[in-house]
């Protein structure tokens, strides 16, 4: 019990330090960082994609949260198939150990 | 039961970005800025031509007027204006936008004197005590000269022009700022991004 009542005052303490630096770190109001990029020269999916990110940043971050885990995956498998037709099997093993 | 859920969840996050995706995008436009009006919301800019922002043409006319973004969010930091377009140190020219004419007027010039490769932290267009870029253009109407710094030309010049040319704004010789405008509707931007004041490396 003791233990946690030092670990929680702890934490108030860095809690404390934290909102202290927030607070002098709110000087000049700064102009918010605005990125539009450049889709002028591209064509196509590229120019697709590069719009999607003009539009909105959250279907942009979905999106590409969404592809990656689907291309690894279609990329594992396409590995898995070229693997096992020139002949490396990761299905089973055999042990060399007697 | 969980896993259905999860599943579920994931083919309806997917199918509705792709259907917004699949919806009519915007394009993007990017020039010089020759005037700014804060209070009437409005942002005139030239063209550049070949869209190459490594070597830009600003040539394209009549100026494009936008709308700026309504959200303030979407807003970048407010242009600086300028009407020089172009300078031409090889053949001594001097290209600036005229809005009496709303045309392009090309001045050739005497110069005075020439520094090249002089970056932007060099201690003649820095100052190192202030921390801030020294002001540019520099016009002396007593000698009738003017000093140019171009950021991307690397190249510090002053110049020798005839008197008439002396009783136009300052700006006159000054480079506005950059910037990329995202639209879906003609002269209404959406979002607005100030290329010559956006650093995405500074913390």
């Amino acid at each position: 019990m003791c233990k946690l009542w030092t670990k929680l005052t702890g934490v108030m303490v860095m809690a404390s330090f934290v909102v202290s630096d927030i607070a002098l770190a709110a000087g000049e109001k700064a102009s918010p960082l605005v990125i539009v990029a450049d889709t002028r020269r591209l064509t196509g999916w590229e120019a697709w994609f590069a719009n999607l990110y003009n539009e909105s940043h959250v279907y942009f971050t979905l999106l590409t949260v969404i592809t990656i885990p689907v291309v690894g995956v279609i990329l594992g498998l396409i590995a898995d198939l070229v693997m096992s037709h020139i002949g490396i099997d990761l299905k089973s093993r055999e042990l060399a150990e007697h | 039961m969980i896993k259905k859920l999860s599943l579920f969840t994931i083919l309806t996050v997917l199918s509705s970005v792709f259907i917004f995706a699949c919806g009519e995008l915007g394009k993007v436009d990017q020039g010089r800025v020759i005037e700014f009006d804060k209070e009437k919301g409005t942002v005139t800019i030239v063209r550049d031509k070949k869209a190459n922002s490594k070597n830009p043409d600003y040539s394209y006319l009549p100026p494009v007027i936008y709308e700026i973004p309504k959200d303030p969010k979407e807003m970048g930091q407010e242009p600086k204006t300028g009407k020089r377009m172009k300078l031409d140190t090889g053949n001594s020219q001097i290209v600036i936008f005229d809005m009496a004419t709303q045309n392009f007027k090309t001045i050739t010039y005497k110069l005075v004197e020439q520094k090249e490769n002089i970056g932007k932290e060099d201690p003649l267009v820095y100052d190192r005590a202030a921390d801030k870029p020294k002001n540019f253009p520099v016009i002396d109407r007593e000698k009738k000269t003017i000093t140019i710094y171009s950021k991307r030309q690397k190249v510090l010049t002053t110049l020798s022009l005839p008197t008439e040319y002396f009783t136009l704004p300052d700006n006159t010789w000054d480079s506005g700022d950059e910037v990329r405008i995202y639209y879906k509707e003609e002269g209404k931007a959406r979002r607005f991004m100030n290329v010559s004041k956006t650093d995405i490396f500074k913390k």
